[in-house]
Formats: C-alpha cells, sequence, structure tokens
C-alpha cells in the first residue's frame, strides 16, 4: 500500500497535467466559497443573496454545497484521463508490468489515486459547510448540523463512482479526445434514454382541486450510471423554493438508498473491468 | 549448470496469424543468448509472452523453476523491449526511482547504474531532452537497478548512429562478463556474434535451433585455394575423397571438408602431388551465412 502510494506519488506529483487541473479546481472552490459569503452577488444583472435565500442554512446548506461542489468535479475527471491515457499511449504501462509491477497492483494504486482526490475533495466541501454554515446559517445546533450528513458521504460516493467510470473509459479507449467524445455521447444517450421512457410512463392528470399533479413513475433509465450518479444528490433550489415559501411549504429529505446501491455496484464493475482489460489485453 | 528460463511449446495466435508456433528452448545461467530471426519471426512476441504482457494461446515456460511470469520473477529480471519507456516529463533520476519503487531496489543504486552507462552527469536532465542512444542506454541502467539475474534486450541498437551502437555493446560486454545472463534478440547477426555464446533461432514462429553458436551446423569449414594449375589441383582434391563438394569461385576453388582436415597436410599433401599452391586459407562460415542456409534448408 505505502509503496503504491508511493509509485503514484512520483508519477503524478510534477505531471503538468495534474498541477493544472488541480490548480484550476482549487481556485474555483475557494472562490466559490468566497463567492457564497458575498452579501449580494450579481448574476445577469440580477442581485441574488444566497445567504438570505437560506441556501446556507443547516441542514440543505449540504445538499446546497456538495451539489454545486459536484458541478466542478469533471477537473479532477481531467486528472485521471491525462495521467491514465498518457501511461497507455506512452506504453508506460507495459512497461511498468515488464518492471514488475503487476496488474493488479496496478489497478489498486489507481484506486488509490482515485479515492484520494475524492476524499481530498470531500473534505474541502465538508470544511467549506463547516465555515459558511457557521459563519451564515440561521441555526447551528448540532442536530440540524449532523441532519443531511448523508450528502457529504453521497458527494464522496458520487465522485468515486464518476472517476471510476472515467478510469474504465480511459482504460477501453486511451485516446484523451476519444475518451471526451465518448463520454460526451454516453451522457447524451443517458439523456435520450431517460426522456424517452419517461414521456413513456409519466402519468398526468388533475386533482380535485384543478391543479395540474405529475407523478413521477419508476424509471428504470434512473439506474444508468451517470443518471444514478446524478441521482445521489439532488438538485437543491425545488427543496429551498419550497421551504422559503410564505405558506409554509415543508421538506423532508429522503435517502436515495437505491442511487448509493447502484453506484457502488457501478464503480466495483467499472474497477473489475478495467482489471479485466489490462489482464485479457496484448501489450 | 541451472537453467534460468525453460519454454515448452509455447504459441500465440493473433487472429489469423499464428505469430509464435509451439516454441522449445532452455536458458543456462551465464551465458549469453541471441534470439535471432528476420522481422516477424515472433521474436518480440516471444518476450512479451515471458514478461507477462502478451498472454500466450499455449505453452508453459517457467523462469527460475517457478510456472509462468509473477511479478517477483520480473523484479529478478531487467528488461528492454523496443523502444526506452520512461515518463517524459520527469528526469532520470526520477524515472529511476519510480523503477526503484517497483522492483524494490534500494535509492542508492541509482548513481551507480548511471555511472555503468555513462549518463551520471545528466541525471538531473528530463528525459525528454535525450537523444535516443542516452534513452537506450538509460534503459539498460533501468533495467541493472535491482543487479538482475537475467538481461532481457529487445533489439537495443534499433536505430542508433555507430558511436551509440559501440556504446551499447561495450555496457552489453561489460554486463556479461559479471556473469550475468544475457538474452539479446535481434535481427543483426554481427552483433549476435560479437556478444553472444549461445544462439536461438525463428522463423516464422517456429525455433529451428538453439545451442552454442560453434555448434550451429555441423560443417567443418571450407578451404580456399589458389593454383597456377586450377584443373589438376580440382582433381586431386577430388581423388583425396576428403571433401564434399568442390566449387570454382573467380579463379579460386572452394572445397567443403567432409571431416576437419589440416591446412599445412593438406599443403603437403598436394606438394608431394607436384602442385604448389599459390594460395591456402582454411575458413568457417560465419554466422550470417550459417543462418541464411539454416533458413534455406526450412524454406
Amino acid at each position: 500500500m505505502k509503496r503504491l502510494i508511493k509509485i503514484e506519488w512520483l508519477k503524478n506529483y510534477s505531471y503538468f497535467p495534474v498541477i493544472l487541473f488541480s490548480g484550476v479546481y482549487f481556485v474555483l472552490v475557494i472562490g466559490f466559497t468566497l463567492l457564497c459569503s458575498l452579501k449580494s452577488i450579481p448574476i445577469l444583472g440580477i442581485a441574488v443573496n444566497i445567504r438570505d435565500q437560506g441556501f446556507l442554512n443547516f441542514p440543505q446548506i449540504w445538499n446546497f454545497l456538495t451539489y454545486i461542489s459536484a458541478l466542478l468535479k469533471i477537473f479532477l475527471g481531467l486528472i485521471i484521463i491525462f495521467t491514465i491515457s498518457n501511461e497507455f499511449t506512452t506504453k508506460m504501462f507495459k512497461q511498468n508490468v515488464i518492471d514488475g509491477l503487476s496488474k493488479k497492483e496496478y489497478i489498486k494504486s489507481k484506486i488509490i489515486t482515485i479515492g484520494f482526490l475524492s476524499l481530498i475533495s470531500t473534505l474541502i466541501v465538508f470544511f467549506m459547510g463547516i465555515i459558511l454554515g457557521y459563519s451564515f446559517s440561521n441555526t447551528t445546533d448540532f442536530s440540524s448540523v449532523s441532519k443531511e450528513f448523508y450528502f457529504v458521504f453521497g458527494y464522496f460516493l458520487k465522485l468515486f463512482t464518476f472517476l471510476s467510470f472515467l478510469f474504465f473509459i480511459t482504460v477501453l479507449i486511451k485516446r484523451v479526445v476519444f475518451v471526451f467524445l465518448s463520454v460526451f455521447i454516453w451522457w447524451i444517450i443517458e439523456i435520450i434514454l431517460l426522456v424517452v421512457e419517461y414521456s413513456s410512463k409519466v402519468i398526468e392528470g388533475i386533482d380535485n382541486q384543478g391543479n395540474r399533479i405529475t407523478e413521477k413513475p419508476f424509471l428504470l433509465t434512473d439506474y444508468l450510471p451517470l443518471n444514478t450518479m446524478s441521482n445521489l444528490i439532488e438538485e437543491p433550489f425545488q427543496r429551498i423554493r419550497l421551504v422559503s415559501q410564505l405558506t409554509g411549504g415543508s421538506f423532508e429529505f429522503t435517502i436515495p438508498y437505491g442511487a448509493i446501491i447502484t453506484s457502488l455496484i457501478y464503480s466495483m464493475l467499472f474497477i473489475l473491468g478495467s482489471y479485466w482489460i489490462v489482464k485479457r489485453k496484448d501489450w | 549448470m541451472s537453467v534460468v528460463l525453460e519454454v515448452t511449446n509455447l504459441s500465440k495466435r493473433f487472429g489469423r496469424i499464428q505469430a509464435v508456433n509451439s516454441i522449445s528452448f532452455s536458458v543456462e545461467k551465464g551465458n549469453v543468448y541471441g534470439l535471432l530471426g528476420p522481422n516477424g519471426s515472433g521474436k518480440s512476441t516471444t518476450l512479451g509472452i515471458l514478461l507477462s504482457t502478451i498472454n500466450p494461446t499455449e505453452g508453459n515456460w517457467s523462469w527460475f523453476g517457478n510456472s509462468g511470469t509473477c511479478s517477483d520473477d520480473l523484479k529478478r529480471i531487467g528488461a528492454i523491449i523496443e523502444h526506452p519507456n520512461f515518463y517524459t516529463y520527469l528526469s532520470a533520476e526520477k524515472n529511476l526511482k519510480i523503477v526503484c519503487e517497483i522492483k524494490g531496489a534500494p535509492y542508492s543504486r541509482i548513481d551507480s547504474v548511471l555511472k555503468l552507462v555513462g549518463l551520471y552527469e545528466r541525471k538531473k536532465d528530463r528525459f525528454s531532452s535525450f537523444s535516443l542512444g542516452m534513452k537506450q542506454r538509460l534503459a539498460i541502467a533501468s533495467a541493472m537497478l535491482n543487479n538482475p539475474e537475467v538481461l532481457i534486450l529487445d533489439e537495443p541498437t534499433n536505430g542508433l548512429d555507430p558511436e551509440g551502437i559501440i556504446q551499447i555493446r561495450e555496457i552489453i560486454k561489460t554486463i556479461a562478463s559479471h556473469g550475468t545472463t544475457i538474452l539479446l534478440a535481434s535481427h543483426l547477426l554481427d552483433e549476435v556474434e560479437k556478444v553472444c555464446s549461445h544462439v536461438i533461432i525463428l522463423k516464422k514462429g517456429v525455433s529451428l535451433y538453439c545451442g552454442s553458436v560453434a555448434g550451429i551446423t555441423a560443417k567443418n569449414g571450407y578451404f580456399v585455394l589458389e593454383a597456377i594449375d586450377l584443373k589438376s589441383l580440382r582433381t586431386e582434391l577430388e581423388l583425396s575423397g576428403n571433401f564434399s563438394e568442390i566449387k570454382e569461385v573467380s579463379g579460386k576453388l572452394i572445397a567443403y571438408m567432409k571431416s576437419d582436415i589440416n591446412a599445412s597436410e593438406l599443403n603437403k599433401k598436394m606438394m608431394v602431388k607436384g602442385i604448389h599452391l599459390s594460395h591456402l586459407s582454411k575458413e568457417r562460415e560465419s554466422l550470417e551465412e550459417q543462418f541464411l542456409d539454416l533458413l534455406k534448408q526450412n524454406q
């Protein structure tokens, strides 16, 4: 384990894309944190006050921060894509194996890197939540702080699954450009499938007060890899609108067990799949 | 002598192409082996299988008596395959640190292997700034980090200039003199002849020969003779019954021996018969001729 960490460190710490993308990632995360602490943020000419909207109140701050931070996960993804692609296109993987790094150890070392990136990012989000929450939340009693702690875990799982997904695609396809293209196409395919399934299953009706109601049906396409990852952390704007309504709307958060289980299964499949490719192919 | 590597009936098929066809050979400790064969004869594929980067279709092999190739065995082997592969953005030293971690060698080895290949002064320079010859030497340094028992070199002088080729050869000879077993794949016959004691000859994935360079053919060599009266020289040689074949090439006779004959004895015999030789030399076929012969026989 220590040996693999050392190998990964030596390989990556002075690789330009690693420095670039982790730098960009940190700048954006810190910039975003500072932005949240401002009284008003001018968005498209309208002054938006994140604090007054209740985004920074416990417990929904966890939902908000993990959702927004997850949008930046592509920069961590780029680190994975560039380093893995580099190792396969320059035959360094083959050389590592010849030098005596077993294929299993190679995969393990990449799991370590994926886990490390996910963990660091999760810790950043956690401290952002603590700092912003304790500075601006209307309540800071422990039960509201810890109530939706799930989001921090969900965020870690989301990153881990996403990076495993990119790892698998990169091992499969190798060239950076083609990896981008296939991930993009895959994303579009999932959206199309989701829309098609949704529109064929959705039931719309009018309730006895004359309001339109739509019932969200059970969707198989919700369990496709990218959809499942996005279901780990629902978008926070709906609930905040509900909670902040003067009419006194309420929102009860439920843990998405289905998405957690499928994400875990996908991470495992992506890693095992990568191992299978690495083992079966002739290098 | 102990056997370092034993290969039995190894085969590899890439789709319709049979790259390696049931080859068998063994490598003994301390010898320098040349793995010979024209391009596409399966040399690199064979080495790839033995180094666990290619999965064989069939066959068995064992390193140091352990079946197959496990990563612990690989740590006792130093190998250079085709082009030297390193992280281009790292210095020579940092690249070797990674290899040290993989092989479990101490960092203190780095300086000594860099000195062995004459790159010590360049250790802080990025790999991407190296010339091809330097890259190849760094690859040898990397392979030597763990004091390997076996060194595998696949076309180590490919693409190098004459100076680079000589440098690599000198390094190989130095390493061989320390008793390291070497397996050198090449299609350059004079290269193999200069450094190897044993050869394994492959053709279209089949092994034609495995043994010492001297024993590659049963032929005893030949005489090149010249005399004023070439006709009677030829008659006398034919009458002696010692030669399997006599042919005339540009005013000289080439006589292939059936069994080994001493040159001075032959000279004396001819003298007795009243034939005065103006040229007499005893020669052996070069590895190249023997190799081409062997390929022809197995057409």
